[in-house]
C-alpha cells in the first residue's frame, strides 16, 4: 500500500477510535461526529486522490482529540458537577470544542462531494457555503445527543440553552473560520476539484 | 393575491385582537400572536408587489408552496394547534423545512447557472449533496433564533424545552430530505438551467420572459 493510501487508512482507523471513545464517555455529540468523520475518511479512501488523505487523516486526529477533551477535562462532570463553572459556562466550553471538530468535516465535505460528482468550489462557494456545511452538520449531531443521551435530556442536565448556545458558539467559529477561508483561497486562487486541492492557473 | 392574502390574515390580527383566537387559551402571548399576524400580511404584500413592479417572478408551484405554509403557520399559532395537536408541530416544521429547501434549490440552481466554468457543483447528486446540507443548516439557524429570543428576553415565546426542540430538528431533517428527493426527480428532467430560467430577475427578463 501506498503512503496516500495508508494514510487513508490510518484517517479511518483514528475516525474508528474516536468513534469508539464516544461511545465509551457516552457522548452523543461527539458519536454523531466521529461517525461523519468515518464516513468521509472511507469516501475519502475509496474516491479521493492522494493529497486528500493528509486532510483527511487531519480531520480524524482533529475529530479524536475533540473527542477524548469532551469525554474527559471538558466533560460535564469534569467541570460543572465537580463546581468549576455553570452548565451554562460549560456549554460554551462544549460548543467550542464541538466546533473544532466540526471544522475539518466541512473541508473534507467538499473534498468528498467534489471527488464523487465532480464539483469544483472557488473561493466564493467553499467559504459561502461551509458555514452552512458546518451548520447543517450540527443536526445530526443533535440528533445523536437526542438518541445517546435521552436520559441527560429528561433528568436536566442538557437543557435547550445548553444546546442553543453550543450551536451558536459553532456557528461564530464556522463563519470565522470560512471568512478566514475566503482570504486563504482567493490570495492562492485555490479550487477543491475532483481530483484535490488545485490552483486556477 | 396583494388584496385578498394579506386582508385575510389581517382579518386574523382583527380575530386575536378581540381576543376569540384559541391560540390565546392555548398560552400564546396576544403580542407574539398579532405580531406573526403583521409580519406575514407584510410578506403576502410584499411578494406581489414586487411581482408587480417586475423585480421578482418565481415559479408558481413555489408561491403556492410558500403561501400554504404562511397560511399553515398563521393558523396555527391563532387556532393554538401546537397545544392541541401532538403531531401538528412536527407536521408544520416538516413543511416549512421543505420550503426552506425548495428556495436553496433554486438558490444553488441559479449559482450553478451564473458561475463561470471552472465552478460547478458537477453532477445531480453534487447540487443535491449540497442541497441537503444547507437545507439542514437552516433548521439550526431557525432553533438557535427561537432559543436565543427566550434566553434574551426571558419569555419562551418560541422555545418548549428540549424535546420539543429535538422533535423540530427531526422534522426539519424530514423536510429536507423530502424536498432534496423532489428536486433529485426534478433534476432527472430538466438541468439547473432549465429550473433557474424560471427565476427571473429585473424588469428586462420578465418582460422578455427569460
Amino acid at each position: 500500500m501506498d503512503t496516500w493510501k495508508t494514510m487513508g487508512a490510518l484517517s479511518i482507523f483514528l475516525a474508528a477510535a474516536s468513534v469508539a471513545f464516544g461511545v465509551w464517555g457516552r457522548d452523543g455529540a461527539m458519536i454523531g461526529l466521529s461517525c461523519f468523520a468515518v464516513f468521509f475518511s472511507i469516501l475519502s479512501f475509496l474516491r479521493c486522490s492522494g493529497t486528500v488523505h493528509r486532510y483527511s487523516v487531519i480531520m480524524s486526529a482533529t475529530v479524536l482529540i475533540c473527542t477524548v477533551l469532551s469525554i474527559s477535562v471538558a466533560s460535564y462532570s469534569s467541570l460543572v458537577d465537580s463546581g468549576t463553572m455553570s452548565m451554562l459556562q460549560w456549554a460554551y466550553i462544549s460548543g467550542a470544542v464541538q466546533g473544532a471538530a466540526v471544522i475539518p468535516l466541512i473541508v473534507m465535505f467538499f473534498f468528498t462531494v467534489a471527488a464523487l460528482f465532480k464539483a469544483s468550489y472557488n473561493w466564493v462557494m467553499m467559504p459561502g457555503l461551509g458555514w452552512l456545511v458546518g451548520m447543517g452538520i450540527q443536526v445530526p449531531k443533535n440528533l445523536s445527543v437526542f438518541v445517546f443521551q435521552l436520559a441527560d435530556i429528561q433528568s436536566g442536565i442538557i437543557t435547550n440553552n445548553g444546546i442553543v448556545i453550543i450551536m451558536l458558539v459553532g456557528l461564530m467559529m464556522f463563519i470565522l473560520f470560512c471568512v478566514i477561508l475566503r482570504s486563504v483561497f482567493k490570495k492562492n486562487r485555490y479550487l477543491i476539484t475532483a481530483s484535490g486541492l488545485a490552483v486556477r492557473p | 393575491m396583494l388584496i385578498v392574502c394579506p386582508l385575510s390574515v389581517m382579518l386574523m390580527f382583527v380575530y386575536v385582537t378581540l381576543g376569540y383566537a384559541r391560540g390565546l387559551a392555548a398560552g400564546h402571548p396576544m403580542e407574539y400572536l398579532q405580531m406573526t399576524c403583521i409580519l406575514w400580511a407584510i410578506v403576502m404584500t410584499v411578494l406581489p408587489i414586487f411581482r408587480l413592479a417586475r423585480l421578482i417572478s418565481l415559479p408558481y408551484w413555489f408561491l403556492l408552496l410558500v403561501y400554504a405554509d404562511m397560511y399553515l403557520f398563521v393558523i396555527t399559532l391563532c387556532e393554538g394547534l401546537y397545544f392541541d395537536l401532538l403531531w401538528w408541530p412536527d407536521f408544520t416544521h416538516v413543511i416549512s423545512s421543505m420550503v426552506i429547501a425548495a428556495i436553496i434549490f433554486m438558490a444553488l440552481c441559479l449559482m450553478q447557472t451564473h458561475s463561470p466554468p471552472h465552478v460547478t457543483f458537477g453532477s445531480r447528486g453534487g447540487l443535491i449533496a449540497v442541497l441537503l446540507i444547507a437545507a439542514l443548516s437552516f433548521g439550526a439557524i431557525w432553533e438557535i433564533m427561537e432559543g436565543m429570543t427566550g434566553i434574551l428576553t426571558g419569555v419562551d415565546y418560541m422555545s418548549y424545552g428540549t424535546l420539543h426542540t429535538m422533535g423540530n430538528l427531526t422534522a426539519d431533517l424530514i423536510g429536507a430530505v423530502i424536498m432534496s428527493a423532489i428536486a433529485w426527480a426534478m433534476l432527472s428532467t430538466r438541468d439547473a438551467k432549465d429550473i433557474a430560467s424560471k427565476i427571473r430577475l429585473g424588469k428586462k427578463n420578465i418582460d422578455a420572459g427569460i
